[in-house]
């Protein structure tokens, strides 16, 4: 049932000397899943026109509009000061705490949100999906690319945050694009598989709020990675976002040293991550019109 | 040469409903637990509790349509048009068989494709245009051209979920037509706005039909597939069952449907024969393909399928789009040929309606019963105002006028001892 169509760039058999059309091979799958990236290259306008939807539309007919890109990580940023912060006293590696965590936060929350909207994004693109052809892979992309406004008004008030504790970036800065691409590949691909997994399975929906909560503790958002016992730092370093969020905080704000290892690990497995998603993707695709 | 735009080869399509599907985990999870004694009742050779429900939605279709071609794709609802209409345009892919398709391709399988009702028109059209398979500098290109075709500029600047559907369906249909593939797949979206528009519509699929465009249509509309399409191809229960010239086509269709469903009595199909408006030939001036003038006439042709060497009539009737009659015309009882296969015409000199939509009914009837229908079929019109005319000609539609007639004036009006003669040759009311 799985199957696959193929754009095939060749001349014509019959008539070679004058036709250069291209054709288009449409039939059941042979053989193994390609990804077909000039494909999606071709379609990258789709990408970038779904992307800007996303930002267009997200804010339409709410009250405080892209405050909502700052409301949230600031008001988690608060419950944490005051529950983890003051009553807890976990330590924020001689930070304040507010920076501590808000600094997490801010690439925490683009991955939770692009996530959680991306997973959702094939079922609400049914009616694109049943009804246009282009790959489907741009749609958990826009989704988790349409975060990355909010991750930069985030950004700005974390810049602002350091500024009011006095605490200046190192030069280590130069490391955060870096960062910032690893979350990326990481969101996108652990969104390629979620989003395609709920085409087939709604349960993902029910799943998925339980699944962010439940990654957010394993990952050093509101306590420092230096709580959790050395002989389990490796297998602590398998989650992605440790590694973003350590070198977050290294780069960013001078804690520790360079989380090289760390963030090695987390770099193998958000790219596998990535590929491993992007074949499943591929492969369940071609079912999508017929179950979404 | 072996030139075509599409070809298939014994492509199909398997759904399966019933116990291979599982949409939740739960149910995966109990069926692949209950596997193991599946595998024990096979080996008993007792039929497995839930059987695998399958259909082919087509199977084994095997095509070939030229470049240039304009196809028409008609058949009972499940016949299977859309879904190889699906799969020619990579929605969903075949389970047998295959297609190769020459040519960049687009799809309208629905009018607003990618619209979002949060955004303005103006952005809409791009999103739309993208999705479909546009370029930026395409869109860009094209953008006066789309929001005239749609005539809607003075909302281009609002968000369509303030827009009426009409000008929703007009922007969103304007932008599918400013697509230009080598190969369009449409999937009945022309069913859509006022006649006026429609007709508008139809102009544009008979352009790019012209401009060498291969274009299959899937219809309902059997008139259009009749004056549209240069072939047709009738589809039932996943295959096809006519493949050649619109007009045979759809006699096969007409009794397709009989066939599916004897006791059916819908407005369109009646059993005993089949009917079908052959032609819609405009007499006098008339302002588009559907669109005549209160003085235009029409001449109707008709083809029609009954028992041989019967007796049978003709009847036409024009009514409002309320079902309120106008006229209608009996033709004289007419023994039906050897063949089963009769034509008639009929000519309509001077319609003398009201401008606005009105139905034209053609029927077969039993000769000498006035409502013994055998089958009918209908087709909309619109009629038009002339440009110019006077206030009291109540060009809207006329709420206080039944219908439009010709008049001459006369006038004559004594000033200064001179006799002063108007004449006016003007359209009134009476």
């Amino acid at each position: 049932m799985h199957t696959q169509a193929k754009e095939v760039e060749e001349v014509g058999v019959h008539d070679a000397a004058i036709d250069t059309t291209p054709f288009l091979v449409i039939e059941p799958l042979k053989g193994l899943v390609s990804l077909r990236l000039s494909e999606l290259w071709k379609h990258r306008e789709v990408l970038y026109f779904l992307i800007w939807r996303d930002i267009k539309v997200r804010y339409k007919q709410t009250a405080l509009g892209a405050a909502w890109a700052i409301i949230q990580p600031l008001l988690t940023m608060l419950t944490f000061s005051i529950f983890f912060g003051r009553l807890a006293k976990v330590p924020s590696d001689g930070l304040p705490y507010a920076l501590f965590s808000y600094s997490a936060l801010v690439p925490w929350v683009f991955f939770a949100t692009g996530l959680t909207q991306a997973s959702n994004s094939l079922v609400s693109s049914a009616n694109l999906i049943t009804k246009v052809y282009f790959p489907r892979l741009v749609v958990p992309m826009a989704a988790v690319f349409a975060g990355l406004l909010d991750l930069t008004i985030a950004g700005t008030t974390l810049a602002m945050m350091m500024a009011y504790y006095h605490h200046g970036p190192t030069v280590h800065i130069v490391w955060v694009p870096a960062l910032l691409l690893l979350a990326l590949i990481t969101s996108v691909g652990v969104s390629f598989w979620f989003s395609a997994l709920n085409v087939k399975y709604r349960d993902i929906r029910h799943v998925l709020p339980f699944v962010v909560q439940l990654w957010m503790f394993a990952t050093p958002v509101a306590y420092p990675s230096s709580l959790v016992p050395a002989k389990f730092r490796a297998i602590y370093a398998l989650n992605p976002m440790t590694g973003v969020i350590e070198g977050f905080r290294w780069a960013l704000l001078g804690v520790n040293t360079a989380p090289g290892v760390m963030l090695v690990v987390s770099s193998i497995i958000a790219v596998l991550v990535l590929v491993s998603g992007a074949y499943f993707f591929r492969r369940m695709e071609t079912t999508f019109a017929d179950i979404v | 040469m072996n030139r075509f735009a599409i070809r298939t080869e014994a492509i199909g399509k398997q759904y399966r409903i019933g116990s291979s599907f599982r949409p939740n985990f739960r149910e995966a999870l109990i069926s692949t637990l209950s596997a193991p004694k599946r595998y024990v009742w096979r080996l008993l050779g007792r039929p497995a509790a839930t059987e695998d429900v399958s259909f082919w939605a087509v199977k084994g279709v095997s095509l070939e349509i030229r470049p240039g071609e304009l196809v028409g794709l008609v058949g009972a609802n499940g016949a299977g048009k859309s879904t190889l209409l699906k799969m020619l345009s990579r929605i969903t892919i075949p389970t047998t068989g295959r297609a190769v398709i020459r040519g960049r391709v687009g799809s309208m399988l629905e009018v607003g494709t990618g619209f979002h009702s949060e955004l303005t028109g103006r952005e809409n059209v791009f999103l739309s245009g993208a999705i479909l398979g546009m370029s930026k500098a395409e869109i860009r290109r094209k953008f006066d051209e789309i929001v005239a075709f749609s005539e809607i500029e003075k909302f281009i600047e609002t968000p369509v979920k303030h827009y009426s559907s009409g000008m929703y369906l007009r922007l969103a249909f304007s932008v599918a037509a400013h697509l230009e593939p080598e190969v369009l797949f449409v999937d009945e979206v022309l069913a859509v706005g006022d006649a006026r528009f429609y007709a508008k519509c139809i102009n544009k699929m008979r352009s790019l039909h012209a401009r060498g465009m291969t274009i299959v249509l899937v219809s309902h509309h059997m008139f259009l597939v009749q004056t549209l399409c240069t072939r047709a191809i009738c589809m039932s229960h996943g295959s096809v069952l006519f493949d050649g010239d619109p007009l045979s086509a759809i006699v096969s269709y007409r009794k397709s449907l009989d066939e599916e469903a004897p006791g059916r009595s819908s407005a369109r199909s009646k059993s005993g024969g089949h009917i079908h408006i052959f032609q819609l030939e405009p007499l006098g001036e008339w302002a588009s393909e559907t669109e005549p003038y209160p003085d235009s006439g029409m001449k109707l042709t008709f083809v029609a399928d009954a028992e041989p060497n019967s007796l049978v009539g003709f009847r036409v009737a024009v009514s409002s789009m309320g079902g309120f009659s106008y006229y209608t015309f009996y033709s004289d009882p007419v023994p039906v040929p050897p063949s089963g296969r009769i034509t008639c015409e009929l000519e309509i000199p001077e319609l003398m309606l009201l401008p606005g939509h009105y139905s034209v009914y053609g029927g077969l009837l039993k000769a000498n019963e006035v409502n013994q229908f055998l089958a009918e079929e209908y087709l909309q019109i619109f009629v038009r105002a002339r440009g110019a005319a006077p206030a009291f000609d109540n060009g809207s539609g006329g709420s206080e006028n039944l219908f439009w007639n010709r008049g001459i004036w006369k006038t004559q009006s004594n000033v200064d001892n001179e006799a002063q003669v108007q004449v006016q040759d003007e359209p009134n009311c009476v």
